[in-house]
């Protein structure tokens, strides 16, 4: 459905966003991890066709993006990662205003959409005067409004309480599945549920890709828990990978990451995707420093 | 393929969104409140057109002619700004993204926008006309004739409208003039195409020079003088002689090559739209930065120079400096400018510093002063700034003292040489300069926007520059040497307003935003 085939993004200066990037994607979720600068936002903003590569094609159903953006833009559903307004347009003024950009010319639709994030109650009311959450969910609308075949969403869940975060997953969710739905975060939870397959990109390039499973496979037996005194955790944390603290009565309970046990008292438990990410990350770091 | 539904989409949106900011209903309010003033009760030796010291009767064609005229000089000289920024605010709220990843063609996109620039325009110009009409009805002196306000406004002001609204898409288009050098160059493009259109309306004038009149000032001066066989006459409120009478102005007429040059001036415009098409970057990342600052701007290691020359000027300001040093570090050609102007004062003789350079620092400290009290606000730093101790409550001496050492960057050095040899007129350079200073900030805070001061600087500009010190109020900048030491207290109480109302205008500003 979707091929990425050697990819580049330079400036000027000599500076690379994404550099010689391949991966393809079938319909459904695919996760786009990264941590922030790795070149998640370029490579969607490519893909959206809002910038163009400098270097390889992006080619979706056949069409190549670059050169006949408009096909794609026509089943495109896209949220980029600030999501802007007109601050004196109503929510229902602002996403029809989009729906009819895309061609969309039902008022039903547009209202469905305000149902479906939740904001068909505050339809009327200037969006300037909206919340961050209001105003990220306004913009998954948008992306949905046209019923693409090719949903981008960057940092979808930022701004989101809980309960919105887990209410939009949901959606992404239920609407994936002769869809692509590419999906940028570095809050590895967003991802870990819905997405049937996940790139791990760092410095603008492909590190990693395959299904959560062959993720965790790949870090089986780097994950560890311990318990230690607060005081102990404090002086021996800066040479720690650590993947979750928490701190109860008996000391910090402290996940750590790694080949080799970190601690004499740590036991191996199941790694969770948040720790293959971060063992991904570490062994990268480890290689470029050697 | 065009698709009229998407392009009316753009329109429609662009329309909503802009008529609704309080900058516009403001201008519309004033517009109409401006046609009130402009029109007072006729009386012998007053009124709007004066032939030979003769006021014309206040007939439709009178009113219609002359308020038309009014309104493409604001129109032309003013309408840039309030269409401008139209693909710029796409860009500041984000929401050209969204566009840039729609299936809108540049061609919908920008002429959606043109359209609503063109439709923005052409609301202030329906409002004026409505106004100027009721004033006939209560003040007038021949019956109304609404066709003869429709023709005169149509063929004056719709050339005017097109070709403001296409210049200022092509500048918001083209990489380095999106910014403030596009409102400089405007204005030269403005200043130009006025002997332009004179000398294409001259008997045996190059006529294609007619398509440039977009203001319509030679096709209507050269017609007026045909009429009334005299070219002493005055358009707009002017004392004449009350022993002459009234006579009859029986209005333009359109002759088929008169409409023909004018309809061919309000179509020439549109040559220009596939120039902004190639021209459009369609919200690309790689290619566009908030700001407009363009593959012109100069590095930015010209503006850490300035700042570092600056900063020990100002030290006992030290909180001031920053600010004053981030106008320059944001617009290095500025700095550059200003270096060149203080250069070229200590080489000129004072009598062209005063008459050549200042009108030229003037603009320069406008420009740079524009959006020094909305900066922070538009690029969503208010927070941020507010944050640092003492500035949320004392935010607008902040800006004040900042706006004050920006212009004295810029013109002090000009000011100064000129105070060495004419006094009264280095005075009044340094109080134009606190004028400019307090102004900027009073109208940025109490607006919002950066345009209200530029339209207001601009207007006071042209006014003083045009009255070649025949008006000694209006020389308030000290170009002409006319100022007294009564106008030049008048100038520093206006500073002294515009100060206590930044300080007003900011108070009002917490207690709404809590």
């Amino acid at each position: 459905m979707l091929q990425v085939e050697a990819v580049s993004k330079a400036y000027r200066g000599g500076k690379f966003g994404v550099r010689e990037l391949s991966l393809s994607a079938r319909p459904g979720v695919l996760g786009l991890l990264g941590p922030n600068g790795a070149g998640k936002t370029t490579l969607m903003q490519m893909i959206a066709t809002v910038t163009r590569p400098t270097a390889g094609r992006i080619v979706f159903d056949g069409v190549d993006v670059a050169r006949t953006p408009d096909l794609v833009r026509r089943r495109l559903g896209y949220l980029p990662q600030d999501f802007g307004v007109y601050d004196n347009l109503t929510a229902f003024e602002m996403l029809d205003y989009i729906a009819r950009l895309k061609g969309v010319r039902s008022r039903a639709r547009v209202l469905e959409l305000l149902e479906l994030v939740n904001l068909h109650g505050a339809a009327g009311r200037a969006v300037g005067g909206f919340s961050g959450g209001m105003r990220q969910r306004l913009g998954i609308a948008q992306a949905l409004v046209a019923d693409p075949d090719l949903l981008v969403v960057d940092e979808p869940t930022a701004g989101l309480d809980p309960e919105e975060r887990v209410r939009f997953r949901n959606v992404l969710s239920g609407i994936a599945g002769r869809r692509l739905v590419i999906l940028s975060t570095h809050i590895v939870s967003d991802i870990e549920s819905i997405a049937g397959e996940i790139a791990v990109v760092r410095e603008g390039r492909l590190v990693g890709f395959g299904n959560p499973q062959e993720l965790l496979r790949a870090a089986a037996g780097a994950a560890w828990e311990a318990v230690l005194p607060s005081a102990e955790y404090e002086r021996l944390r800066a040479g720690l990978t650590v993947s979750n603290v928490v701190r109860r009565a008996d000391g910090v309970h402290v996940r750590l990451v790694g080949r080799e046990r970190p601690l004499p008292g740590a036991s191996p438990v199941e790694p969770d995707l948040e720790d293959a990410y971060l063992h991904l990350m570490r062994s990268l770091a480890a290689v470029a420093a050697a | 393929m065009l698709s009229l539904p998407r392009l009316g989409a753009v329109l429609q949106a662009d329309l909503r969104a802009r008529l609704r900011r309080p900058a516009v209903v403001v201008l519309l309010a004033a517009s109409a409140v401006s046609a009130v003033l402009m029109i007072p009760d006729p009386k012998p030796g007053q009124g709007l057109l004066q032939v030979a010291g003769a006021r014309a009767l206040y007939s439709s064609a009178t009113l219609a002619f002359a308020t038309a005229m009014v309104l493409v000089l604001a129109l032309s000289f003013f309408g840039f700004s309030v269409a401008g920024h139209a693909l710029g605010r796409d860009l500041r709220s984000r929401v050209g993204t969204i566009v840039a990843a729609s299936p809108v063609t540049d061609l919908e996109y920008l002429a959606g926008k043109l359209l609503g620039s063109m439709a923005l325009l052409a609301a202030v110009a329906v409002g004026f006309m409505v106004a100027c009409m009721a004033m006939q009805v209560v003040r007038g002196e021949g019956p109304l004739e609404p066709l003869t306000y429709l023709s005169h406004y149509a063929v004056l002001s719709l050339p005017c409208i097109a070709w403001v609204a296409m210049l200022s898409l092509l500048f918001e288009c083209a990489p380095g003039l999106s910014g403030r050098f596009g409102d400089l160059l405007y204005l030269l493009v403005w200043a130009a195409s006025i002997p332009s259109g004179f000398e294409g309306w001259k008997p045996g004038g190059p006529k294609l020079l007619r398509v440039f009149d977009y203001m319509g000032f030679g096709f209507a001066i050269r017609q007026v003088e045909a009429i009334v066989g005299t070219s002493q006459f005055t358009i707009g409120y002017a004392p004449g002689d009350p022993t002459k009478p009234p006579i009859h102005f029986p209005g333009l007429s359109f002759p088929p090559d008169a409409l023909a040059a004018r309809a061919a001036s309000l179509v020439a415009p549109l040559l220009l739209f596939p120039l902004a098409l190639v021209l459009f970057r369609r919200f690309d990342p790689a290619r566009t930065r908030a700001g407009g600052r363009g593959r012109f701007a100069l590095p930015a290691g010209l503006g850490r120079l300035v700042a570092w020359l600056v900063r020990p000027l100002l030290s006992p300001l030290a909180r001031v400096a920053p600010d004053v040093a981030l106008t320059f570090r944001a617009r290095p050609l500025l700095a550059v400018a200003a270096l060149a102007g203080a250069a070229v004062s200590l080489g000129l003789p004072a009598a062209d510093v005063r008459v050549g350079l200042l009108p030229v620092v003037f603009v320069l400290v406008s420009l740079a002063l524009a959006d020094h009290a909305t900066r922070e606000r538009s690029a969503g730093l208010l927070g941020v700034v507010y944050a640092a101790p003492g500035r949320r409550e004392r935010f607008a001496p902040w800006k004040l003292a900042g706006a004050l050492g920006v212009a004295l960057v810029i013109g002090g050095v000009p000011a100064v040489r000129l105070l060495s040899v004419e006094p009264r007129a280095g005075v009044s350079a340094l109080v134009g300069l606190a004028v400019l200073a307090a102004g900027s900030v009073a109208a940025g805070i109490a607006s919002g926007t950066p345009k209200t001061f530029m339209a207001l600087a601009l207007a006071l500009w042209y006014l003083a520059l045009s009255s070649k010190g025949q008006q000694p109020a209006l020389d308030y900048g000290g170009w002409w040497a006319a100022a007294t030491p009564a106008v030049q207290f008048g100038w520093l109480a206006a500073t002294l307003v515009a100060v206590a109302l930044a300080v007003v205008a900011q108070r009002y500003r917490l207690s709404r935003d809590g």
